[in-house]
């Protein structure tokens, strides 16, 4: 193992890394060390849970190593293509949701699907409206296969995107009427954030989007509603098009920053600083605005592992829900975990708003957290059937050190430890999801 | 943690994540639903009731030739007795002709006794058959706006807040209607609580008790106060769950929900706004079992509701409204069901309301393709029930002035 006992002494006791460094190299021993509950940090960020086999892979590697094998990932198995075709051939909502837990939870790449949901969440779109399950499910697709790829890829696709332009009302943008309502999104929460664009560049974007319509659930270019005249953008001037929108955009200096910070504040901690915004902007734009390459960057940074970044990010409703098996190597009812998962605000494919989720303590209220804690004891068995948990309890009962090492790798505080007494593998498993502390990853 | 036990509105104020100041629990415990304040109790029917074989206009030949195999041909439970309506035929024309579903007998009793309003052919101005853009307009009582995140409930609890109060006994998510600036508690896991009150359940509501016991720091420490204070209330629940109920109830959701806000009200719970839903109304195959089921079920648990808060003496202050997104197409389809529809009745429950029909009945030889056309904004029945139940003014909430339907009035005779 790296970062042995004996250098100790070296290690920085709370390293608050400039902004400078903070995207350079976490180096094991020196700033930190490298053990299970570094490994386990990288884990439960990047995908669900703390699954033992991929947390003793990731301590195998390194840091550098694990964020790059976890970012590539495995090609996905059969099981879950058929999981997604069949939710497909349904065409109902539930099990469409069923499916992308199923992804989720005994997927080969969890990492993609986390990667999806963050995007999911960005590029905000509701079955509520769009009404077609279908369409989203391609949705997702585009999340899963462009997700770690070029940003500008990613924007264009999403923007020709059939939900998407369902969602916004793309067919009634049209030469003479605009809607503004892609164009207006695609700025303030696609690509820039408020404050990096003008009205005026809104209304020019939408004359150069009219004509992105949706035909017989494919993306149509209607050159016959497109509005061919001049646009200025940003302040330059030309017959622009909907790609030339999205080039545009993914063009500016604030498109590196504002996503690179949202990718920052949904894997590592809340509220980087505007020196620390800065320098991500510039080495995700550095990236050719490579979302993988910079996740790898940032997964193998001193900051992400900085005891500023521990556990400092409220766990998801699919953190909590699909991560808790994945700890405990267990299966459940993928609908049920998904109507559970709605049930602690966070029903997939149907955002609250084009916003996506809001982060944070904002994911917990009473009723929120009721099902959480309720969720916990299902998981358990102390509570309903509905969720059809199946947890290898009798192995669970002969593992040293235990699972309450499993939950919390770098300890609890005494408050809490005294709190999470002995027991059967039940009783522990139970205590600790219970804990305020598995709130946070 | 100082959480009112007494009031149990912690549940509301354990939403914002951070303690209540105590002067304003005491506030607000002052303002708890007193005896004299009105509830409102809105039931949902999710998906589409079919308002034409709810109040059914048996004798109408259209209706018979347009539903062959789904038409109610006996006209037992007829309308042409609500008790206490003073003003005579002008308020139920046709009253005669028109019957309740067969399996509505425990409802029809009340429409006998007074206790029912049936408002018929309500709607709103370009309909929507869509169920979640319909439920939409019905949940923000604004057909003219797709963007609004305030629901017509929401909108009452932020500007009245802390005085008057809402609760969503629903099982998933929040309803639009019940959503706006302040967080409205849901008191799902109803089973859950259930099963708390056991033995088993006691040591794990102790252990969850213990673990949110010691102060921690930071965000686990706000954490930890949201849990604590959330099973101090969930212990008030209980309480009040345990209470004796003088009357029997069915056996069905809808009832456990219905019985669960007596218990509430008549345990003096600060809501005044309760919101539950009864779904499964979208009965485009194989209607006619399910649907009589559905609304069977509905007027059995509405009734022992009433019969409830009457043994309460709580009949008068609370009023229920029922209400569905649309109504059904007039003919009926090729899958022995029928496909979304627009105009439908609403219910309105209370001991405090002229019984009785408003509004004639849609007729249905002039149609809007295919579907009946409402007369009755719905928002008329809103303006009624915010004026005249919960009274507090209607035009901030709806956005515009609706004439209120008369069913308030003090009567004209006693």
């Amino acid at each position: 193992m790296i970062g042995a006992p004996k250098e100790k002494e070296k290690v920085h006791p709370d390293p608050r890394p400039s902004a400078a460094e903070a995207l350079e190299p976490f180096r094991p021993g020196v700033d930190g060390p490298w053990d299970r509950a570094a490994a386990s940090h990288l884990v439960r960020r990047a995908g669900f849970g703390m699954p033992p086999a991929a947390v003793d892979g990731v301590l195998a590697a390194g840091p550098r190593a694990a964020a790059e094998k976890l970012l590539l990932g495995d090609t996905p198995s059969s099981d879950e293509e058929f999981a997604s075709e069949t939710a497909g051939k349904l065409g109902t909502l539930d099990a469409a949701q069923a499916s992308w837990v199923y992804r989720m939870l005994r997927g080969t790449h969890p990492a993609r699907e986390k990667l999806a949901l963050f995007w999911h969440g960005r590029f905000a779109t509701s079955v509520r409206k769009v009404e077609d399950v279908r369409l989203m499910l391609r949705q997702v697709e585009v999340f899963r296969t462009k997700g770690a790829g070029p940003f500008a890829d990613l924007l264009l696709e999403v923007a020709r995107d059939p939900a998407m332009l369902v969602w916004l009302d793309g067919n009634s943008n049209r030469r003479g009427h605009p809607n503004e309502n892609l164009a207006r999104e695609i700025m303030e929460l696609f690509s820039l954030g408020i404050g990096n664009y003008t009205e005026e560049d809104i209304k020019e974007a939408a004359r150069a989007l009219t004509g992105w319509h949706v035909k017989n659930d494919e993306f149509w270019n209607n050159e016959r509603a497109h509005d061919t005249g001049e646009k200025e953008i940003f302040g330059q001037t030309g017959k622009f098009g909907g790609e030339d929108v999205v080039r545009l955009c993914a063009g500016r200096p604030a498109c590196a920053e504002f996503i690179a910070a949202k990718l920052f504040e949904f894997y590592v901690h809340a509220g980087p600083s505007p020196e620390l915004r800065r320098e991500m902007g510039k080495c995700y734009s550095a990236s050719g605005l490579k979302t993988g390459e910079f996740l790898i960057r940032l997964f193998s940074s001193r900051v992400f592992y900085s005891q500023r970044a521990r556990r400092a990010i409220v766990a998801t409703p699919a953190d909590f829900a699909v991560g808790s098996l994945r700890t405990l190597t267990a299966t459940a009812s993928t609908r049920a975990v998904a109507r559970a998962m709605a049930a602690m605000g966070q029903e997939l494919l149907a955002p609250p708003s084009v916003k996506g989720w809001d982060l944070g303590l904002s994911w917990l209220s009473s009723p929120t957290l009721l099902s959480r804690l309720r969720y916990a004891a299902e998981v358990c068995g102390e509570a309903g059937q509905d969720l059809g948990a199946e947890v290898p309890w009798e192995r669970l009962r002969a593992e040293r050190p235990g699972i309450r090492q499993r939950f919390f790798p770098e300890g609890l505080p005494a408050a809490a430890a005294a709190a999470a007494g002995e027991g059967g593998p039940r009783d522990v498993a139970a205590v600790c999801l219970q804990l305020p502390e598995s709130q946070f990853i | 943690m100082q959480l009112s036990r007494r009031e149990f509105i912690g549940f509301t104020a354990g939403l914002t994540l951070t303690p209540v100041p105590s002067v304003l629990l005491r506030a607000a415990e002052r303002l708890a639903a007193g005896p004299e304040e009105g509830v409102l109790v809105v039931l949902q029917l999710s998906g589409g009731n079919d308002g034409l074989n709810t109040v059914i206009p048996f004798r109408d030949p259209e209706y018979q030739r347009l539903r062959p195999s789904l038409a109610v041909r006996d006209g037992d439970l007829s309308l042409n007795d609500a008790g206490n309506a003073s003003s005579g035929a002008a308020d139920r024309p046709g009253a005669a002709d028109l019957c309740y579903h067969p399996r509505m007998k425990a409802l029809h009793e009340l429409y006998r006794d007074g206790a029912v309003a049936i408002v018929q052919g309500v709607g709103y101005p370009n309909p929507s058959r869509s169920h979640f853009r319909s439920m939409d307009i019905w949940h923000t009582a604004r057909p003219d706006r797709e963007d609004v995140a305030t629901g017509w409930l929401g909108g009452i609890v932020a500007r009245h807040r802390g005085r008057l109060n809402a609760l969503d006994v629903g099982d998933e998510r929040l309803p639009l209607a019940l959503q706006g600036e302040v967080q409205v508690p849901t008191l799902q896991n109803l089973d859950w609580v259930d099963q708390l009150s056991k033995p088993k359940g006691r040591e794990m509501l102790q252990r969850l008790q213990r673990l949110n016991s010691g102060e921690r720091v930071g965000e686990v420490e706000k954490v930890r106060a949201l849990a604590q204070a959330t099973l101090v209330d969930l212990e008030k629940v209980m309480e009040l769950r345990g209470r004796p109920v003088p009357v029997d109830y069915p056996q069905s959701h809808l009832a456990d929900k219905l019985k669960w806000i007596g218990q509430l009200i008549g345990g003096g719970f600060a809501s005044r706004i309760y919101y539950l839903t009864h779904g499964g109304f979208d009965t485009h195959a194989q209607q006619k079992d399910a649907h009589a089921l559905l609304v069977g079920q509905a007027s059995e648990a509405l009734a022992a509701f009433y019969r409830h808060l009457d043994a309460l003496g709580a009949a008068r202050r609370a009023t229920v409204l029922v209400f569905s997104e649309f109504g059904r197409r007039v003919r009926e389809n090729g899958s022995l069901g029928t496909d979304h529809g627009v105009a439908a009745p609403v219910f309105l429950v209370s001991k405090s309301l002229r019984g009785g029909l408003y509004g004639a009945h849609p007729s249905l030889t002039d149609l809007d393709e295919g579907d009946l056309k409402f007369h009755t904004d719905f928002r008329r029945i809103y303006a009624t029930v915010l004026e005249d139940v919960l009274r507090i003014e209607s035009a901030p909430i709806l956005s515009g002035t609706y004439e209120k339907l008369p069913m308030f009035e003090r009567r004209a005779r006693v």
